[in-house]
């Protein structure tokens, strides 16, 4: 449908029938198809450049269909700034919206929701929204926008200047919802949007090709696109190294906080100077996963607790195709820190959980901004405070910040200072630390994955013995003490007799080993035993010697007893073949009882498998002491220690 | 409401996991060399318990009694409590 503009009188044209404006391309007027013909909703301001570097008019794939991007919306945030929103046309002629912020992309539709949605004063950031049918998020933004320009053609009557009251959820799933209130007062109910987070490569735009070719590029930073300017205060030069997304910057000569959304202006004139040389100089580059990030801002902030003040340093990272990133350096630790989508964490019960991981809550309390470096894509304020929690799970900690109409969650990667030496090749070694950090892993703490391991494989190998040894009996004999003669060297405190014994010969299969059990039922009294062990067809020997004895008795009303009347050997595997047994037997016992003696051969040995788990277990056990140690050392930063960290520690 | 299809799980990034250091490979390979033992052990019928080692002519067969063992011969045994 080809029209020409109330406006300005170009030519306009509506090239989907079902869209309600058409953004005028000469004079950016709003013009909207109505059942009384076209009208002219008003007039947005000049676009800036998408950030995303999509182009009206570009297509790609969703899910199969192909589609169309026929148009595009930025919005002003309360807190400054904008962000965009552009409209899908589908091939099978459904509309969607796809979303892009700090990297992410979305693509949702405009759904009819299964339940009466809350009053947008009802809900608040971090609150879930339950949606129906099972579908329940987490708020990550509740606030106020106002429509500030368009292009293209919208399948929605978005007037220039319209504030639009919305909440922001998502959840665990990868599930993203917007819900639109309208204006204040607006007669029609709220509309909900619910979609997906998706990859850039889903969209086939080209975006992840776009991105790779740039992140490439090794020189790419944007402190080479950076633009100066002058401080209104003091009139210092500054460069602004992220024009277009910087809305405040600190003036490096009078610590002045500047409003560079617009033409500078003042924020705050009070901001301290720390002439101290951080130890990553604003505009350093340094390549994180495949990733060439410029460090703009820095900032101190500092948490009070009631065990005293703690700070900590964050880097704001930017990277033109990966967004913001943070690195946080606590004391001489380091995190490489990614922003979260609010519902991509859930906060429960002493914990959190992320992608099916626990982490342990480890302090909790109200941050605050006390130094202010760089730019950074916020109107920062000195005094700016949110109520923070952080979650940990060696090497990665989650953090929570919680401010009236934000929630925001990050995780954080463990950095040893080696690696960020590395990454921003750094000519001196960072300061180092003498605590543990909240998520500094053990260094070996993989060993408990291997002990794990070790452990199966254990029980395999115990299993296949028990399975293999089939404990053959190859004799048992019972012999009387019966016709010993008096041992020529005895004393009268050894007087005894020895008897000797010859079994019949027993066939061995060899090369397994071979037990041989005595039992003699001793009463307070003892028996040595020399049991020989003869492989008939060579002559070769095998001995040992053993003592049984037994003894009990009641001493103060008590039962007592001590040793055994049995005892087993375990002979190494010897030839096959026809063998016997030699006994000879030393004891006072008096005459009659009678010795039992078994052989048997390829038996379980148990004497081996406890050998074999302390042989496993000193090791594991020294492991684990030093990974008790340092979870210990770790924890007593923390007001959560487990309460088996705490029953160990010294206070 | 239709639900939102194929969600393609969480937007964030995986979880890293730190890389093994040689004290837990080291730890490994010892671990898995006493099992290995262990079962060496098992299958050749090797025993640690002491034993001591001697050949006999074949007469001691053909003399029973007449032969002591060497245990009590030479070291005169005297047990008891």
């Amino acid at each position: 449908m080809r029209l020409f503009c109330p406006s300005c009188g170009a030519a306009l044209e509506f090239r989907y029938d079902d869209s309600f404006v058409r953004v005028c391309a000469s004079c950016h007027s709003a013009v909207a198809r109505t059942d009384r013909g076209i009208d002219t909703l008003g007039q947005f301001a000049d676009l800036a450049p998408s950030g995303s570097g999509l182009e009206l008019g570009a297509s790609g794939r969703y899910q199969g269909q192909p589609f169309v991007l026929a148009g595009r919306a930025e919005y002003a945030h309360p807190a400054g700034g904008s962000w965009e929103e552009w409209f899908i046309k589908l091939g099978d002629g459904r509309w969607g919206w796809l979303s892009h912020a700090e990297g992410r992309w979305a693509v949702l539709f405009r759904t009819a929701a299964a339940r009466q949605l809350p009053a947008f004063e009802a809900l608040a950031p971090g609150e879930r929204l339950s949606l129906g049918q099972g579908v329940e998020l987490a708020i990550g933004e509740h606030a106020v926008a106002s429509a500030r320009g368009a292009e293209g053609e919208l399948p929605f009557l978005f007037r220039p200047g319209a504030l639009v009251r919305f909440v922001d959820a998502s959840d665990d799933q990868g599930r993203v919802a917007t819900v639109d209130y309208g204006e204040h007062g607006a007669s029609e109910g709220p509309e909900l949007y619910l979609g997906r987070w998706v990859s850039p490569a889903e969209l086939g735009l080209g975006v992840a090709e776009a991105a790779a070719r740039r992140s490439a590029e090794p020189s790419r930073a944007p402190a080479g696109t950076g633009q100066r300017l002058a401080c209104p205060n003091c009139g210092g030069s500054i460069e602004l190294r992220v024009p277009g997304r910087s809305l405040s910057v600190a003036c490096p000569y009078c610590g002045s906080l500047l409003d560079c959304e617009g033409p500078l202006s003042i924020l705050a004139r009070l901001a301290e100077v720390d002439a101290g040389r951080p130890a990553i100089p604003l505009g350093a580059v340094g390549r994180f996963e495949g990733v060439a990030y410029t460090v703009t801002g820095r900032l101190r902030r500092q948490a009070k607790y009631p065990g005293g003040v703690f700070d900590w340093e964050e880097y704001l990272l930017y990277a033109p195709d990966a967004g913001y990133r943070w690195l946080v350096n606590a004391r001489g630790h380091y995190s490489f820190v990614t922003p979260l989508p609010p519902g991509a964490a859930i906060e429960g019960d002493g914990g959190a959980r992320y992608r099916g991981t626990s982490f342990k809550l480890f302090d909790r309390g109200r941050a605050e901004v006390t130094h202010v470096w760089g730019e950074f894509y916020w109107k920062v304020a000195l005094g700016e405070a949110v109520d923070t929690a952080d979650f940990i799970a060696p090497p990665a900690m989650l953090s929570r910040e919680r401010s009236a109409s934000e929630l925001h969650w990050s995780l954080g990667v463990y950095l040893a200072r080696e690696q960020v030496k590395a990454a921003f090749a750094l000519p001196k070694s960072l300061e180092a630390s003498d605590e543990v950090a909240a998520n500094q892993p053990f260094r070996h703490m993989r060993w408990t994955g291997m002990a794990v391991s070790l452990a199966a494989l254990l029980v395999a190998c115990v299993a296949v013995r028990l399975v293999s040894a089939d404990a053959r009996q190859a004799y048992v004999g019972r012999f009387p003490l019966e016709g010993g003669v008096s041992d020529p060297s005895a004393t009268a405190a050894t007087t005894g007799s020895s008897y000797v014994f010859f079994s019949p010969p027993f066939e061995l299969s060899g090369g397994r080993n071979v037990e041989v059990e005595l039992e003699l039922p001793l009463s307070n009294n003892w028996a040595y035993t020399s049991v020989d062990l003869i492989h008939e067809g060579s002559g070769a020997l095998r001995t040992y010697g053993t003592e049984l004895s037994y003894y009990f008795g009641v001493e103060s009303g008590e039962r007592w007893s001590e040793g055994s009347t049995s005892d087993t050997h375990l002979f190494s595997a010897g030839p096959a073949g026809s063998h016997v047994l030699r006994l000879e037997v030393q004891t006072p016992a008096p005459p009659g009882e009678v010795l039992r003696v078994s052989v048997a051969e390829n038996v379980f040995a148990a004497g081996q498998l406890g050998w074999l788990l302390l042989l496993l277990a000193v090791p594991t056990a020294l492991l684990a002491l030093a990974h008790g140690a340092f979870e210990r050392w770790r924890w007593s930063n923390s007001d959560f220690a487990p309460i088996y960290l705490r029953l160990g520690s010294d206070e | 409401m239709s639900e939102p299809s194929a969600a393609s799980g969480p937007p964030g990034p995986r979880l890293p996991r730190p890389p093994r250091t040689g004290l837990v490979w080291a730890y490994g390979a010892y671990g898995l060399a006493v099992l290995l033992a262990y079962l060496l052990a098992g299958f050749t019928g090797y025993s640690y318990e002491s034993e001591e080692r001697d050949s006999l002519p074949l007469s001691v067969r053909q003399a029973p009694g007449g032969y002591r063992s060497y245990h009590l011969w030479h070291s005169g045994y005297q047990g008891g409590k």
